[in-house]
């Protein structure tokens, strides 16, 4: 593996690495399915609601929609399956045996490693959690200097974990509701109904809220986010989110001296416009 | 045949509007009296003369409870229904011979209608399906029943059954239907008796509702709490949560109705019985197969074990509900007269391990609906703020260079 670009610059302009192509491409996959499987799954549960026909024939009904749906829940429960695997070896590889290399390995160490992993809710993101409700209600003027992955995107990455667990299970349950009935009670197809449908709307409603304003319709990003296709992303972004991490970076790779200050909170309002600038779609890197 | 309850006032203007164009169109009538004739000539021959006034689409009145009656009678439509071949006093039997009718009598199915069964060579009547119908779940010769009104009658499922027509073995498609005809004329030389005895034959060998309609039919009363609830059973709108359900709604073709269970193969809508009787699909005895092939011929969950079996179909209902309450309020001790049926059917029948299971469901939406509705609104809240804040500090960030110096406190 080639050793990534964590900053890119073109044009002037600062880009950062956030995610590669691997992970770029579980994330399309996952998406795709998902969406999928919302729009085909959803016409059953609200079969009641005028909208739901029309949906539902779209994805051809009856006898096409099931299948489209299993289909794209099968390939999701491989990308989960994936995943796993992904994380393990990369978590291993990239980590774990280094580390057994320096200094030896022991299960203290193992554990403090694993909680220690960038995706793991820390006490850091509670301190960013009420920092961001001091910004919110106007107690104070800067952002919560987040991480690498701020508590938002935690909450993106663990909500899909535990939802494709849940969701694919009470799937399978109801897909082969004769085998899962060998050795579970009848009822359990029952749960497994209300399980499935509910985790599913919780599932819909939080991407369509939650994650797709966080990185596409928020104002600070509208009208799209491009990290998920480009893996990069701009320099206002990474100090409006990730401003810890940042400077973090920004002292690693040898700019220390262009750090630039907080959002909002700088003293220097001479830097004032270009943090307040907005990313227009046409100045979008296209970095892939 | 549409009946409109109105209140009294209402009904009297109405009744003289209809007086009033049922003479017009009498009038008309009589004027194409000769054409009429003309154009029913392939229909029975009227022998009783009832459509000399039957004939006429105005014919109606208001009855004592304000309901409006409409005694027209379209021939041709009569002549290929089932019962095209009966005369009118074949069911209905008293009271035509004066004019107008005053004393007539509810038609009575257990009839005998002087028309010969083939098989026995006597007269025919429904009394045999009457009498099975009447001693099933839905009959009124239960005597233990406190409510008989609420029972149905042969109507109430054969609801219009005089202007169904009969079709052919390939549904709608005449063509083939004729083809098929055309071979039973070669030696039935009298084409009106070969029709109509194809027509009869063929006519059983598919179901006459569609999957929806049946539905509709049962859920009539099925559907009716009081109704349900003074009977000690429990409304079916679970049966709408079901995929069953959705397959019926989506035109599935052999979508599972509620006849396709509690009905399946073998079985006859006129004898249903309790669930806790071996005669009945759903007796535990039965359930497997009837999810897994009904005797062979219609094959649903072939892999069907008997916890399948057990699961519900109808998720839970009123009954458990009733049950778990039961168990945690206990309400004014074992005195079962301050109860409703359904409460003490409820009692006897639901077994502990069913009200856990309730239980764990009703927890389980209950979850679910906490988890999303303080999950949105809390993204909602927080997409709202934060919409807010950024509006606020682009607005400073625009018309002063130090931003947000009011905003802190």
């Amino acid at each position: 593996m080639n050793k990534t670009t964590i900053i890119r610059i073109k044009n002037g302009k600062k880009y950062f690495f956030r995610f590669s192509v691997n992970q770029r491409i579980q994330h399309v996959i996952l998406a795709t399915c998902v969406v999928v499987l919302v729009l085909t799954g959803m016409p059953l549960k609200f079969h009641y609601t005028f909208w739901a026909q029309y949906l539902y024939t779209m994805f051809g009904g009856i006898h096409m929609a099931p299948i489209i749906h299993r289909m794209a829940g099968v390939i999701l429960i491989i990308l989960f399956i994936y995943h796993l695997l992904y994380l393990i070896r990369t978590i291993w590889k990239g980590q774990i045996l280094p580390l057994k290399q320096r200094e030896g390995l022991s299960i203290v160490k193992l554990i403090r490693l694993l909680v220690n992993q960038p995706l793991i809710p820390n006490l850091k993101d509670l301190r960013d959690i009420i920092d961001l409700l001091k910004y919110l209600f106007f107690i104070s003027a800067e952002r919560p200097k987040g991480a690498q992955f701020t508590w938002k995107e935690k909450f993106d990455y663990w909500a899909p974990f535990w939802g494709i667990v849940i969701i694919g299970a009470s799937g399978a349950v109801m897909w082969g509701k004769e085998i899962a009935t060998r050795w579970l009670p009848g009822e359990i197809i029952n749960f497994a109904l209300i399980a499935h449908s509910d985790e599913a709307l919780l599932a819909a409603l939080f991407l369509f809220i939650w994650h797709w304003y966080n990185v596409h319709f928020s104002t600070s990003v509208f009208p799209m986010g491009t990290a998920f296709l480009t893996g990069y992303l701009s320099e206002e972004l990474m100090i409006e989110e990730h401003y810890e991490y940042y400077v973090e970076v920004m002292k690693r790779e040898g700019f220390e001296h262009e750090i630039l200050p907080p959002h909002g909170g700088g003293q220097d309002s001479t830097n004032m416009k270009t943090k307040e600038e907005v990313v227009s779609a046409s100045e979008l890197p296209r970095i892939l | 045949m549409t009946i409109i309850a109105t209140n009294y006032k209402e009904h009297l203007v109405r009744s003289l509007t209809v007086q009033t164009i049922a003479i017009f169109f009498a009038a008309v009538c009589m004027l194409f009296a000769v054409q009429g004739l003309h154009a029913s000539s392939e229909a029975l021959p009227d022998s009783e003369n009832c459509l000399y006034c039957h004939r006429y689409p105005q014919m109606g009145r208001y009855d004592e409870n304000g309901k409006k009656r409409i005694f027209y009678v379209n021939e041709r439509i009569f002549a290929k229904s089932v019962h095209g071949k009966l005369s009118c006093k074949s069911c209905h039997v008293s009271g035509l011979d004066q004019i107008p009718h005053t004393d007539i009598k509810k038609v009575d199915c257990t009839t005998k209608c002087h028309i010969k069964e083939p098989s026995t060579n006597q007269e025919f009547s429904h009394a045999n399906v009457v009498l099975k119908m009447e001693t099933s779940v839905h009959g009124r010769r239960n005597k233990d029943n406190p409510y008989p009104e609420d029972l149905p009658d042969c109507k109430s499922c054969h609801d219009n059954p005089l202007y169904a027509t009969l079709d052919g073995m390939w549904c709608d498609n005449e063509a083939l239907s004729n083809e098929t005809l055309a071979r039973c004329t070669v030696c039935h030389v009298r084409k009106e008796w070969a029709e109509s005895f194809y027509t009869h034959f063929t006519h059983r060998m598919r179901k006459k509702r569609a999957q929806k309609d049946i539905v509709q039919l049962c859920t009539g009363c099925h559907e009716d709490r009081e109704k349900m609830n003074r009977h000690g059973l429990e409304s079916i709108e679970t049966y709408k949560d079901t995929y069953h359900w959705k397959q019926v709604k989506y035109k599935v073709e052999n979508a599972p109705d509620c006849l396709t269970c509690h009905v399946p193969v073998g079985h006859s809508t006129h004898e249903m019985y309790a669930q806790t009787d071996p005669r009945s699909p759903l007796h535990m005895n039965n359930r497997v197969s009837t999810c897994s092939h009904q005797g062979g011929i219609q094959v649903c969950h072939p892999g069907a074990t008997p916890e399948f079996a057990m699961g519900r179909v109808h998720a839970y209902g009123a009954k458990a509900e009733l049950a778990a309450a039961e168990t945690t309020i206990k309400i004014g001790d074992d005195t079962d007269k301050s109860k409703s049926l359904v409460q003490i059917r409820a009692k006897k029948e639901i077994s502990d391990k069913e009200i856990f299971h309730y239980e764990v469901l009703r927890y389980l939406t209950l979850i679910y609906k906490v988890l999303i509705g303080s999950t949105i609104g809390f993204m909602c809240l927080h997409q709202f703020l934060d919409y807010r804040r950024t509006r606020k500090r682009m607005k400073h960030s625009h018309h002063s260079s130090h931003p947000e110096k009011e905003d802190k406190i």
